[in-house]
């Protein structure tokens, strides 16, 4: 007998079909099963953990982050929002330590005007835009986005022009508008406004980056005197903020000076104030909800004197490294 | 998980269930055997470690040591336990089959093996398994599944010798 004819022999003997009642009996059970086998439970960890891993980059390569941002007031039942957004959430490590200004809001010539404004410290560069808003009727406005004044600016440096500059628009309660302030590489940061006939939901401090300073219906006090209040600005958010003093000048504050030797830590964040002292004279800012995502944070502080300044204005912005003085 | 464990079941569950079958001689005993080493995988102190065993060798494995215990508790060997209360449950063509002549000669043949012959016989005829992958789920070196696989093959050529003609009848009458 060769092996082929073994083979054919052996290929006689036939084991009966699986019962089904195996699978009736197994199945259930192993579908059911939660415990791994043991030797398993690193390699599901693992697997976890790559995927935690692979979702938390896809995030950050395809979502959107807060930077800042202000909310206020324009009159006629009209609120303001302006987040300020960096696209993909990656890029806030490249945006995120910016400096920049916003001027907050003003009437003149019968519009309401103000400019905004992102430097980058890295190139010396203004990206931002000045805006009116001009009243149509009592609901609406003519919102207009034009090249940012320069008499504005804190630092030495080009302005960027705008990558896509809106038209002249009529906005009303429900408008909604992006105004991007730097578009390349895949990279966008752009301000996404939105007016509303209710006051915006304003931001906690805990939903911001880490070390933004929250001013929620800021109210001035000097030596103990009231000095001003928001003049229309609800809210201001960002790694830095600014409050102009009459007669004496402004005031960049933040609780991440980097390094940049112009600030001196000259007050702290107490839950809902900030207390910082300049010269001879002791400042409050008293706020209406907290300013930072915790307490105790020591508040840096940048003074630059300008006896021009008429009246008390909080905004955010104000660049961080790389301004004139530096 | 449970999927992953499914999956193993839905591939491997029907050859074990004939390994388990022919090493014991029963279906009823293969059905709890093969169903002990699935629900087996389960328990938290389950010896199954993917990093060292592919599953496939590690069931295998796990279906002979539990065959060979029941083997051992029933006192006998799987020697022609002629299951025909299995068989004529079944009822298909495979059964209809085994009870021809040649294929019980063979399960005889087959049962009288030495155990250590038979289970390796069994894998590498049955479940095509090759001498790396019995070596890794009998616990063997290659060189002793080579060994018993040829002591097994040449005793089961000695032992069905008489039915030789027969099967190179059934060569003869394929087309």
């Amino acid at each position: 007998m060769n092996d082929s004819e073994l083979n054919e022999l052996l290929d006689t003997w036939k084991a009966p079909p699986t019962p089904a009642s195996l699978r009736d009996a197994v199945r259930p059970k192993l579908m059911a099963s939660a415990p791994v086998p043991r030797a398993n439970y690193g390699k599901w960890l693992i697997a976890a953990a790559v995927a935690m891993g692979a979702l938390a980059v896809g995030a950050s390569l395809t979502q959107d982050a807060n930077l800042g941002g202000e909310t206020g007031y324009w009159g006629n039942g009209i609120y303001v929002l302006r987040m300020r957004i960096v696209h993909p959430a990656l890029a806030r490590l490249k945006w995120g330590f910016s400096g920049g200004l916003s001027t907050g809001m003003q009437w003149k010539d019968g519009c309401l005007v103000g400019s905004v404004y992102l430097y980058s410290p890295i190139t010396h560069t203004h990206y931002g835009y000045s805006w009116s808003a001009r009243p149509v009727d009592a609901k609406r406005y003519l919102l207009s986005i034009g090249p940012l004044d320069p008499s504005v600016l804190r630092e030495d440096g080009p302005i960027s022009s705008l990558p896509h500059p809106p038209h002249p628009t009529i906005v009303s309660a429900g408008s909604k508008l992006d105004i991007d302030l730097a578009a390349s590489d895949g990279q966008r940061v752009y301000d996404h406004i939105e007016l509303s006939d209710k006051p915006p939901a304003l931001l906690p401090a805990a939903a911001l980056p880490n070390f933004s300073i929250v001013l929620t219906h800021p109210q001035l006090f000097v030596n103990g005197q009231a000095e001003g209040d928001s003049a229309g600005v609800a809210q201001a958010t960002g790694r830095t903020a600014r409050v102009d003093v009459p007669g004496r000048g402004e005031f960049v504050l933040t609780l991440d000076a980097q390094g940049d030797s112009r600030f001196t830590p000259d007050g702290a964040v107490d839950g809902d104030r900030i207390r910082f002292h300049s010269g001879d004279s002791q400042f409050v800012i008293q706020c209406s909800d907290p300013i930072a995502a915790k307490d105790g944070l020591p508040v840096y502080v940048y003074f630059r004197p300008d006896a021009s300044i008429e009246r008390v204005r909080f905004s955010s912005g104000g660049s961080i490294k790389g301004g004139p003085e530096q | 998980m449970s999927q992953a464990l499914l999956r193993l079941f839905e591939d491997h569950h029907e050859a074990l269930f004939r390994f388990a079958y022919r090493l014991t001689g029963s279906a009823a005993e293969a059905e709890d055997i093969v169903q002990e080493c699935f629900l087996g995988l389960l328990k938290p102190n389950s010896a199954y470690d993917a990093r060292r065993t592919p599953p496939r060798t590690y069931l295998f494995g796990a279906v002979r040591n539990q065959a060979l215990k029941r083997i051992a508790r029933r006192g006998r060997t799987a020697e022609l336990q002629d299951d025909a209360s299995d068989l004529a449950d079944a009822g298909s063509p495979e059964a209809e089959a085994q009870r021809t002549e040649l294929g019980a000669a063979v399960q005889r043949a087959i049962a009288e093996l030495p155990p250590t012959q038979r289970e390796v016989l069994l894998l590498a005829h049955y479940e095509q398994m090759s001498l790396a992958e019995i070596a890794e789920a009998l616990s063997l070196e290659i060189g002793a599944v080579k060994s018993r696989l040829q002591r097994a093959r040449a005793g089961l050529k000695e032992a069905l010798a008489p039915y030789a003609r027969s099967v190179e009848k059934n060569v003869e009458k394929r087309p």
